[in-house]
């Protein structure tokens, strides 16, 4: 049984995904100015490739206002030196600050979109492994007055043990936090890391795993035939007192439990989660006795196919979810009303490999973009490199604009941010330096 | 949406150093596609910029090119850069009328927080998030006062708000916080004696000392419990703080770019210890004020005030 789900994984894993967390609605609740109306801009992170433009890793800016006459072109690239396995994306808490970070070399790079169709480079960050020993820092979760930071792996073995950095947001390490190897609540912890979501009127945070850099860098061919290494996979999700950063309990989630995302309605106090190897969606709530709980609510596509779901985007009234597989190119809509039975009532073909989904806070724009990982990749004609945006009219997906990465020479596509322009002016721009009048 | 302005490090970015210019100079000094902005993010040069040449080319009809990459080594604090005169503050307060200040987070995030699901005082550790600024401040009677004297020696509960906010998750919902956090303090007479409240104006042509001291009335010169109700002697005087405390604020603007009367600003509240480090920081999603207390007892146990 046990070699048959490697194989099965493996298979999976023939295209395996790393998800991202992107969206406006899977955004830290700790974070200001949520975009509920129309956003300006989408930027793209996205992966070097040798020979194709600058071949630097770069933050693409593309106009996403329909009003726009540049809308859906490329109005902004800033490259950053060399490639370094481009990845996720996270907003400081006042959301002026975008940190973004590259899993082969570690490095963080913080970019400031006070104009955000000129995003600026003011800092990089190069001491995330050598500070901390972990590798490859992965989520970028907001919290007030500092970022959380998931990492991947470690330096000591390259392998899944892990741990979260906690920085201030000057860029300063304050502590860093290991993810738990010991039983906790009758599941032992595996140390592996990947997302963090936090519901901060229940003191929780939640935290999933992927993998070690030995595998995420791994070319996916050599991987899947590596039946020790396919064992390498993150298989629980933790639970976690947020006030004292301490695990409470390990939940076991087998197959790669990735993004997480808090239903945002009102009232609603679970999350849900989709594991890239098993193919199924599970829901994190408290059963009766208040006791918080993992379980399995739903099958994505046909496990057997192996379609491996990877980013997932929740819709603000907690009534939907959209679901990229990565495998066949497909954005899924699953039907939330009842979250212990989500129904997929929707899906299009999008791409030849899809990877990263975002939904406007309104719900009426679905962006994707392609890219998984560098060796992950599919190849040849196959190895599309794009975002796509869509309407959604809560009927079908209708293609709006899309850019061809491959074609303008970019790179490989991979996470989204969403912003808007500002509505006001800094206060050290327009009030006085004049000095208080009853000041004697 | 909100977008304040704080000063950005000058970081000099990772990648090796070019003498006089860099590789892809070159590569940059081709014309882009039009409409494209490109820039590099590469690290600085000693000798010349590596798009000082691109830049001097003149750019392609309808497109604006700027220099997009890591902070010089010589800039200077942006907002100095910007720095103009404009109508005060003061006279854009009285010019209309008041909405609310910060953009209301989704229903979900103005959840209460369960304060019974928050870990007892002192089982747990507040890291040291960063040390509070310092500058000049001025008391409510006009006295000038260094920040760092007022936060020496005392747990200090410190928030910006300004007089006439009237967001409903601004500064009226911290003023009701803060106000619990007092008679909770007041209730325990040895931790009021470790502690005090400050707050700042984020106004200060607004909130003059004497503004300030109508606004914390009888609260302030109470013996009990130290409560500190501070303005600074001009915008640049508070600028630092701000951006010491990492708190943004903006002044929103209407469909013509003129600004209107109300500053935006993420809700902050800052829990400094003793020696002026910052120890938590609350936002509208945490702010509690038994979360505040919890964490005062927390100090008071772990180091004691001296």
């Amino acid at each position: 049984m046990m070699a048959r789900w490697i194989k099965t994984c493996a298979a999976a894993l023939a295209l395996a995904p790393m998800l991202a967390a992107a969206d406006e609605t899977c955004n830290s609740p700790y974070m200001a100015n949520l975009i509920k109306g129309q956003e300006d801009f989408v930027h793209v992170w996205t992966l070097g490739v040798a020979g194709l433009g600058d071949g630097n890793d770069k933050l693409v800016t593309i106009d996403a206002n329909p009003k726009s006459k540049r809308y859906g072109k490329v109005v902004h690239k800033l490259s950053v030196p060399g490639r370094g396995e481009a990845h996720h994306m996270g907003f400081t808490d006042d959301r002026r600050f975008l940190w973004a970070g590259r899993l082969d070399d570690s490095k963080i790079f913080v970019f400031d979109l006070s104009n955000p169709q000129l995003p600026r480079l003011v800092r990089t960050l190069s001491n995330f492994a050598e500070k901390t020993g972990f590798v490859g820092p992965h989520t970028f979760y907001a919290m007030p007055g500092r970022m959380l930071v998931a990492g991947l792996s470690n330096t000591r073995d390259h392998g899944g043990a892990t741990g979260m950095v906690l920085y201030n947001n000057k860029g300063d390490v304050v502590e860093k936090i290991p993810m738990p190897l010991t039983e906790l609540g009758g599941t032992k912890g595996d140390g592996y890391g990947y997302d963090i979501a936090i519901n901060p009127s229940k003191n929780l945070m939640l935290t999933s795993s992927f993998t070690g850099w030995n595998n995420y860098m791994m070319d996916l061919g050599k991987l899947v035939k590596d039946g020790e290494a396919m064992k390498r996979f993150g298989n629980t999700m933790v639970a976690w007192d947020l006030k004292a950063m301490k695990p409470q309990q390990v939940f076991a989630v087998p197959g790669a439990p990735l993004e997480i995302r808090w239903s945002l309605k009102d009232g609603d106090n679970w999350a849900i989660t989709a594991t890239a190897l098993t193919s199924k969606l599970w829901l994190v709530k408290p059963d009766a006795q208040g006791q918080w709980q993992a379980k399995e609510v739903g099958t994505i596509g046909d496990p057997s196919k192996i379609p491996l779901p990877v980013d997932i985007s929740i819709s603000a009234d907690g009534k939907g979810l959209w679901v990229n597989t990565f495998m066949d190119g497909t954005t899924r809509y699953f039907d939330l009303s009842n979250p212990e039975a989500p129904k997929q009532t929707y899906a299009l073909q999008t791409g030849k490999q899809v990877n990263m989904v975002s939904q406007s806070w309104d719900g009426k724009r679905v962006y994707i973009t392609s890219s998984l990982l560098a060796n992950w990749d599919k190849k040849g004609e196959d190895n599309e490199q794009m975002l796509r945006a869509f309407d959604w009219d809560g009927q079908a997906l209708k293609l709006a604009f899309e850019v061809d990465f491959n074609k303008l020479a970019l790179g490989r596509a991979h996470h989204m941010k969403f912003s808007a322009r500002p509505a006001g002016k800094a206060l050290g721009a327009i009030a006085p330096a004049m000095s208080v009048a009853a000041m004697k | 949406m909100t977008i304040p302005t704080l000063n950005s490090g000058c970081v000099h970015p990772d990648g090796p150093a070019f003498p006089c210019e860099h590789p892809q100079a070159a590569a940059l000094r081709r014309p882009p596609p039009v409409g494209v902005k490109e820039t590099w993010g590469g690290p600085a040069f000693p000798c010349e910029h590596p798009q000082a040449a691109a830049l001097r080319r003149p750019p392609p009809v309808g497109v604006k090119e700027t220099w997009g990459g890591p902070a010089f080594p010589c800039e200077v604090n942006p907002s100095a850069r910007r720095w103009r005169l404009a109508a005060p503050l003061a006279a854009l307060a009285w010019t209309g009328g008041v909405r609310a200040a910060t953009e209301a987070p989704p229903p979900a995030l103005r959840r209460e927080p369960d304060v019974s699901l928050l870990p007892p005082p002192g089982s747990y550790r507040l890291p040291r998030l960063f040390a509070a600024p310092d500058g000049e401040v001025l008391d409510h009677d006009g006295r000038r006062l260094r920040l760092a004297q007022v936060l020496s020696g005392r747990l200090s509960v410190v928030s910006f708000i300004y007089s006439y906010c009237r967001d409903p998750v601004g500064c009226p919902l911290a003023w009701r916080m803060l106000d619990e956090v007092h008679a909770a303090l007041l209730a325990d007479p040895a931790l009021a004696r470790a502690a005090q409240l400050v707050t700042i104006s984020f106004d200060p042509t607004h909130d003059t000392p004497r503004e300030m001291r109508l606004f914390g009335g009888e609260r302030i010169g109470d013996p009990r419990l130290r409560w500190w109700f501070l303005t600074t002697a001009s915008v640049p005087r508070l600028l630092p703080l701000l951006e010491g405390f990492g708190q943004d604020v903006s002044v929103e603007t209407d469909s013509r770019g003129r600004p209107t009367r109300t500053l935006n600003h993420l809700l902050k509240v800052f829990c400094v210890d003793a020696k002026r480090q910052v120890r938590e920081v609350y936002s509208v999603a945490t702010l509690a004020p038994q979360a505040i207390i919890n964490d005062l007892r927390t100090l008071a146990m772990q180091a004691p005030p001296t």
